[in-house]
């Protein structure tokens, strides 16, 4: 969606429920995997990603054009609940039960625990994200966005707020910590 | 292991690419119905918003507006209990009008100055011991929170700024202009030139004010003519070398002049 649609779209947005539907429908699968990605967690994904997309239309009606990406504006919201989240060290549970609805005849309960399967089986990178969430936030964030999220270090910067020589000054130095942490398994 | 190694082990890591779609329908669910809510508030909001905003405005109106009242108050006020005073109201009888007003703190500072209608002048008026003076001008301090007078100082005319050359020229404009040579006699002498009295201003200096006289736009004066007992005056406007107005000024009375 180019920048010129995103804007036209959250204008619409703040008026019209189907805009703003059409919205949460575009960028959900995105940031949910995400969070996924960042915390490895599905419980926390979930949790995390209802507080970004709460937080994303409580903030809809101030939103201000910025000259950046929705998506880059939801994944900032993202990561900023992240932190919130590690900072806390605890993932609410109450939400399970309040933002599942069942979608067929499949217990969401059911559904729940063979993405948790799903997930157990990529031991790989289960390992190598237990190591990046050990890193400051800072290189966790330029890593996973750049390596899981295959975005180029312009749009890394558009997310993060920072100028593109500090986003590869970032990675740079997140690659040397994360070597060595890999290096202790 | 080198970085280009882990780079390529992460590039080439099997990620997971799961969704839980009662997680995301549940969510949209919780979504749409808090859409309606914050929607509802904002519009609250926003009406409560402008109503806010106007009565910001309204605020600021009455705000500005008792700022800027209030300094004409004080000026007001001060004004008022400078008339109630007996020596100024002496003076008010006599031609005098309240002037400049400054106000520093709790205190005013009122210029009284005698005018007629050809501008500043003076006038014989008694002091406080009942002693006849010429009185030209005075500067009243007045403590605001008292509201009374403090002291009342009557100033003196600055000296005059004539040159003899100056002077020279105004008897010479004088003496070769037809309107004076119609009116004023061969015979009558000159009595004195002055210049006119300067309008007086006040200006701040630290906690106080001083008078000071007004800028002169044009340099002027007055010759006064006498022939018996009766005097005439031309008014010279030096800069433009011309005489501005020429009148009979009756017969002689005791009026200080300040030049000779």
């Amino acid at each position: 969606m180019s920048l010129d649609e995103d804007r036209e779209l959250i204008k619409r947005a703040k008026k019209d429920i189907q805009a703003f539907s059409k919205l949460y429908e575009k960028y959900y699968s995105r940031i949910f995997g995400y969070i996924l990605k960042r915390v490895a967690n599905l419980e926390a994904a979930q949790d995390i990603a209802s507080e970004t997309f709460l937080k994303a239309l409580r903030n809809l009606w101030r939103f201000r054009w910025q000259n950046i990406a929705f998506s880059a504006w939801l994944y900032r919201i993202a990561n900023n609940e992240i932190v919130n989240c590690f900072r806390k060290k605890k993932f609410k549970t109450a939400s399970l039960e309040q933002i599942r609805e069942p979608v067929s005849d499949d217990n969401p309960e059911k559904e729940f625990i063979e993405a948790q399967e799903r997930l157990e089986q990529h031991q790989d990178f289960l390992k190598i994200q237990k190591k990046i969430v050990q890193l400051p936030i800072k290189y966790q964030e330029v890593i996973t966005l750049r390596f899981f999220e295959k975005k180029q270090i312009k749009e890394i910067a558009e997310i993060l707020g920072k100028k593109e020589g500090t986003i590869k000054s970032l990675l740079h130095r997140g690659l040397g910590r994360l070597k060595k942490e890999l290096e202790t398994l | 292991m080198e970085e280009k190694d882990l780079i390529k082990k992460l590039e080439e890591i099997s990620l997971p690419e799961i969704e839980i779609s009662s997680h995301k329908a549940g969510l949209k669910t919780l979504l749409v119905k808090k859409y309606f809510r914050e929607k509802r508030e904002k519009e609250i909001f926003g009406v409560f918003q402008k109503m806010l905003s106007a009565g910001v405005v309204v605020v600021l109106i009455i705000l500005i507006s008792a700022s800027l009242a209030f300094p004409k108050y004080s000026t007001a006020k001060a004004k008022d209990i400078a008339l109630r005073d007996p020596q100024i109201k002496e003076w008010i009888k006599k031609g005098a009008v309240v002037g400049d007003v400054k106000i520093i703190k709790n205190r005013a500072y009122v210029l009284v100055q005698p005018v007629d209608k050809n501008g500043i002048t003076s006038i014989q008026a008694e002091n406080k011991k009942g002693k006849g003076e010429e009185f030209y001008g005075a500067l009243a301090e007045i403590n605001l929170d008292e509201k009374k007078i403090a002291k009342i100082e009557t100033l003196t005319p600055p000296t005059s700024l004539l040159t003899e050359k100056e002077r020279e020229k105004v008897e010479e404009i004088a003496k070769s202009n037809p309107e004076i040579q119609k009116i004023v006699p061969k015979e009558a002498a000159v009595q004195s030139i002055k210049t006119p009295l300067p309008s007086l201003t006040l200006i701040k200096r630290g906690d106080s004010v001083e008078a000071v006289p007004e800028p002169e736009k044009e340099k002027r004066a007055s010759i006064i003519y006498q022939f018996g007992k009766n005097q005439w005056e031309g008014k010279i406007n030096l800069d433009e070398e011309k005489v501005e107005e020429v009148k009979f000024l009756g017969e002689v009375n005791d009026n200080a002049t300040f030049d000779k």
